[in-house]
C-alpha cells in the first residue's frame, strides 16, 4: 500500500488541479482568422463567430497540465510503497539483561502464562540482541531451556528490542502488535529505546509486567529542592525531574525550584517570581514572555542575533539533540552561561539575584519533541542546579544512570486501561518500502515535456 | 479524329496537379478531354492558304507542295495567311483573390493556370496564335501571340511563373490587352470576376472589345467554400485583396451567403451575355477535361 510522509502536499496538490481546470472554462480565445474572397457576401454575425471555440488538442493540454500538477503533489508528499500489512500480533518481550538475574525465573513464568493465553503470541527474548522464540505453553522442555539459560552477561536495551517489534511480524504480515514487556522497568534519561516506546505508546499501549530490579541502583543525588512545573507540558518535565530524583511538590509557593514553560508571565506573576527569587528559590523560565519587574533582571535580551542551533551542549557536558522555537538573542553582560549551540550561540543563561537563581532557555521545553529527545532529563537536571553550577565532569543522560520506574514515569507509561494495539511502523524507525518520489517528480517532469510540446504545436496551427 | 476505345478516367484537379510540370499537365488534360470528342474540338482559323512562292533555302520541307513539284518539277511552298488572320489572348487574373483553394483542393490560380495551358496547347495545335498575359491591378506579365513551335513551351514557363498578389483591376487589363489585338482576335479571360466596383469596368472594356468583333470570352474558377457550398465554422473572414475589412460569421448558419454569391454571378453572366461575351463558370472541384467538354458541348449547341 502506499504512504505518504508529507500528506499535506496531496491536498495542495488537489487545490492547485483546479486551477487548470478553472482556467480552461474561463479562458477565452479570438476566433480565427480565415481568407474568403467571397467574404463581402457574408452577413456579420458577432455573436456566432466571437463565441468560445474549443480544440481537442486543450482537453489534451487540460489533462496534462493536471496531471502534473498531481503527480508533482504526489511527488513531494514523499509516497512510499509499503507492503501491506494487516492484523494484530501478541508479542512478548522479555527481558534478559543483567538486571533481570534475581527475577528471571519469574519472568519465564509470566512470558508463559502470556504465551498460554495467546497461543500465536511470539516471544522477544532481548539484551542487546533479539531472538523471536514461538513458543507452546505446553511445552515443558522449551520453558525449562529458557529458564535455565539464565540472563545475560550485560545491561538490556529496550531499544533495540522495540525496533525488533517490526521484523517480529514479518511472516504474518501484522500491522500492529499487543505488547507485554516483563522487565525490572529503569530509566536511564530517556534512553532512545524509550523515545520509541513514548511515541507510540504514550500513554498506556505496552503492558508493563513488573520485575524488581536486580541492579545496585546508582544513588540519587540528594534532591535539594522541591519543584513545580507551570505552564504547557508539564507532564513530560514532571515525569522527566520524577525520573532524576527531584520531589515534585503542589505547593509552588512552598515549591524551591520552580519551572515555568511557555507561559506568558504577567506583572503580577512576575513580580511574586521575583520576590520567591530574591528569597533563595531558582526559577526556570522556558518559552513564553516575561513582563514586569522579572524581566529587568532577565539575563537575556532579544536582538536578531540568531538563536543557538541544535544539539544544545550544557557546560556538564550534557546534550539535548532536539530543541525548538531557539529564540534569537544574546546574554546580557554579567550572565552566566549554561549551554551553547553548535553554531556557538546562547542557549541558556543564568543570573543571581538576592539570594536566589533566575535560570533562561531560549527555547521551549515544553514540546513533545524535546520531551522525547535523548538527554532532556539531563538537561533539566542541569537547569535545575541553576546558579549552582555542573556537578562534576558530567555525562550524557543515556545509558549510565540506571534507575528504577518511578511511580509518575510507570503512570504516564502505562496509563489508564487495558493495552491496546501499538502499529507497528512506529517501530520501524525509518520506514521501509520503497521510496516513489524521485519516481514521481521525474515522471511529472516528462509530461511537463510533453505539455511544453503539444502547447506549442497548438500556438502553431 | 477517332474516339479512343477507352476514355482514360479523368483526375481532379488536385491530383492532376501532382502529375508534374504544366506541360505534362496540359498534355494530360488535353488527352482526356479529346479522347471522347468524335471531331477535332475546333478548327484553328490561322492556317488559311494564302498561295505558293518559290522555294528558298531554309524553309520548311514539310511546306513544300509536292503535287505541284511532281507537275512541275520545281520546287513551291505553300504560303498561309496564319499572321494575317486570328490572334488569341489568355488573359490570367493573378490578382491576390486567385491564390484561394478549397481545403485539399487546388487554387483558383493554379486552375487557371492548368486551363490556360490546356487552351493553349489546343489553340496552337489548331494553328491559332497565342499570346499570354497576366494583371492584377496593372498587366504584369506579356507575352505575345505566336504560332511558331516551341511557343507553347515559353507560355507554359510564363505559366508557371505567375503568382497571386495586388488587387483587381481587370478592366484596365482588358483595355491594355485589347490595344495589344492589332486585328480579329479572341481573348479569353480567366477570373473570379470579384472586382471593386462589381466588375462594371470590366464588363464595360468586353464589351467594346466585342463590338469590334473580336471574340470574348470569360472562364470563371470559383471554389465551393467561395459559393457557400463547403461547410465553414465561425470565423473572422477578410477578403484577401482587402484583409483590413474583417467580417466575423458563421456561413454554415448563414442561408443566404449561397444565395447571394449566386446571384452576384448570375447577374455578372447575364450583364456579360447582353454584351455578347461568352461566360463559362467553373468549379475547381470539377475536373478541368470535363468542364471544356461541357463548354465545347455548350459552345457547340449554341452554334
Amino acid at each position: 500500500m502506499l504512504e505518504f510522509g508529507r500528506p499535506a502536499f496531496l491536498f495542495a496538490g488537489a487545490a492547485l488541479a483546479l486551477v487548470p481546470l478553472l482556467l480552461h472554462l474561463i479562458a477565452r480565445r479570438p476566433p480565427e482568422r480565415s481568407p474568403l474572397p467571397t467574404a463581402r457576401f457574408l452577413t456579420p454575425d458577432t455573436r456566432t463567430a466571437l463565441r468560445i471555440e474549443r480544440r481537442p488538442t486543450d482537453i489534451l493540454l487540460l489533462v496534462l497540465r493536471t496531471l502534473f500538477l498531481l503527480i508533482l503533489a504526489l511527488g513531494f508528499a514523499a509516497p512510499r510503497w509499503v507492503a501491506a500489512r494487516t492484523g494484530t500480533i501478541e508479542l512478548i518481550l522479555l527481558d534478559r539483561g543483567r538486571g533481570m538475574a534475581g527475577s528471571w525465573p519469574e519472568a519465564v513464568d509470566s512470558a508463559r502464562a502470556l504465551v498460554a493465553a495467546a497461543p500465536d503470541a511470539r516471544v522477544l527474548v532481548f539484551d542487546t540482541t533479539v531472538s523471536t522464540l514461538r513458543m507452546d505453553a505446553d511445552d515443558d522442555a522449551a520453558w525449562n531451556t529458557l529458564r535455565s539459560g539464565g540472563v545475560a552477561g550485560v545491561e538490556s536495551d529496550y531499544a533495540d528490542a522495540f525496533r525488533a517489534l517490526a521484523s517480529a511480524t514479518d511472516r504474518t504480515r501484522a500491522d500492529s502488535a499487543r505488547v507485554s514487556l516483563i522487565t525490572a522497568p529503569r530509566w536511564g534519561a530517556w534512553s532512545e529505546g524509550t523515545s520509541l516506546v513514548r511515541e507510540s505508546a504514550w500513554p498506556g499501549a505496552i503492558r508493563l509486567i513488573e520485575l524488581p530490579l536486580d541492579l545496585p541502583a546508582s544513588p540519587l543525588p540528594a534532591s535539594p529542592f522541591t519543584a513545580s512545573v507551570l505552564g504547557a507540558g508539564t507532564e513530560y518535565a514532571s515525569a522527566a525531574l520524577d525520573a532524576i530524583g527531584v520531589v515534585l511538590g503542589s505547593d509552588t509557593a512552598t515549591s524551591d525550584l520552580l519551572l515555568v514553560f511557555d507561559t506568558l508571565i504577567s506583572e503580577a506573576d512576575g513580580a511574586s517570581l521575583l520576590e520567591r527569587i530574591r528569597g533563595g528559590a531558582t526559577v526556570i523560565i522556558a518559552g513564553g514572555s516575561v513582563q514586569g519587574a522579572l524581566s529587568e533582571v532577565l539575563p537575556w535580551r532579544s536582538s536578531d542575533a540568531p538563536g543557538a542551533l541544535p544539539p544544545v551542549t550544557f557546560d556538564d557536558g550534557a546534550q539535548l539533540d532536539d530543541v525548538v522555537s531557539m529564540r534569537p538573542g544574546t546574554p546580557l553582560a554579567g550572565a552566566a552561561l549554561i549551554a551553547a549551540g553548535a553554531n556557538g550561540r546562547a542557549a541558556a543563561v543564568s543570573t543571581t539575584h538576592g539570594q536566589g537563581c533566575l535560570v533562561f532557555f531560549a527555547g521551549s521545553l515544553a514540546a513533545r519533541d524535546v520531551a522525547l529527545a535523548r538527554g532532556y532529563t539531563a538537561a533539566l537536571r542541569r537547569l535545575a542546579r541553576g546558579c549552582a553550577g555542573p556537578a562534576g565532569t558530567g555525562t550524557r543522560g543515556s545509558g549510565t544512570d540506571v534507575l528504577p520506574l518511578d511511580a509518575a514515569a510507570r503512570d504516564v507509561l502505562s496509563g489508564p486501561g487495558l493495552p491496546r494495539e501499538v502499529a507497528l511502523a512506529a517501530f520501524e524507525g525509518e520506514r521501509s518500502g520503497r521510496a516513489l518520489g524521485r519516481v514521481l517528480l521525474a515522471l511529472a517532469l516528462a509530461i511537463a515535456v510533453v505539455e511544453t510540446w503539444f502547447s506549442h504545436r497548438r500556438r502553431r496551427l | 479524329m477517332k474516339p479512343r476505345s477507352a476514355s482514360p478516367e479523368l483526375l481532379p484537379p488536385q491530383l492532376l496537379d501532382r502529375l508534374g510540370g504544366l506541360e505534362i499537365i496540359a498534355r494530360t488534360v488535353v488527352h482526356g478531354f479529346v479522347a471522347g470528342l468524335h471531331r477535332a474540338p475546333y478548327r484553328g482559323s490561322g492556317r488559311e492558304f494564302a498561295g505558293h512562292r518559290a522555294y528558298q533555302q531554309g524553309d520548311e520541307l514539310r511546306h513544300i507542295d509536292w503535287r505541284l513539284f511532281g507537275r512541275s518539277d520545281r520546287f513551291f511552298v505553300r504560303e498561309f495567311r496564319e499572321d494575317a488572320n486570328l490572334q488569341a489572348y489568355l488573359l490570367v487574373d493573378a490578382t491576390a483573390s486567385m491564390d484561394f483553394g478549397d481545403a485539399g483542393g487546388i487554387t483558383k490560380l493554379r486552375y487557371a493556370q492548368i486551363l490556360a495551358a490546356a487552351l493553349a496547347h489546343l489553340m496552337l495545335a489548331a494553328g491559332d496564335a497565342v499570346g499570354l498575359a497576366s494583371f492584377d491591378e496593372h498587366v504584369r506579365m506579356h507575352a505575345p501571340p505566336r504560332s511558331r513551335r516551341g511557343h507553347l513551351h515559353d507560355l507554359l514557363l510564363e505559366l508557371e511563373r505567375l503568382r497571386a498578389h495586388g488587387n483587381a483591376g481587370a478592366g484596365q487589363a482588358v483595355e491594355q490587352v485589347s490595344a495589344m489585338l492589332r486585328r480579329r482576335g479572341r481573348l479569353i479571360l480567366i477570373t473570379d470576376l470579384l472586382e471593386e466596383d462589381d466588375g462594371a469596368a470590366l464588363i464595360e472594356a468586353l464589351g467594346r472589345l466585342r463590338a469590334r468583333g473580336d471574340e470574348v470570352i470569360v472562364v470563371r474558377p470559383l471554389t465551393q467554400a467561395e459559393q457557400g457550398l463547403a461547410r465553414a465554422g465561425p470565423r473572422r473572414f477578410f477578403d484577401p485583396e482587402r484583409p483590413d475589412r474583417e467580417v466575423p460569421a458563421a456561413p454554415e448558419s448563414d442561408p443566404g451567403f449561397a444565395r447571394r454569391v449566386a446571384i452576384y454571378y448570375d447577374a455578372m453572366g447575364r450583364k456579360l451575355r447582353e454584351r455578347g461575351v461568352e461566360y463559362v463558370p467553373l468549379s475547381t472541384g470539377q475536373p478541368i477535361e470535363h468542364a471544356l467538354r461541357e463548354w465545347l458541348a455548350a459552345r457547340t449547341a449554341a452554334a
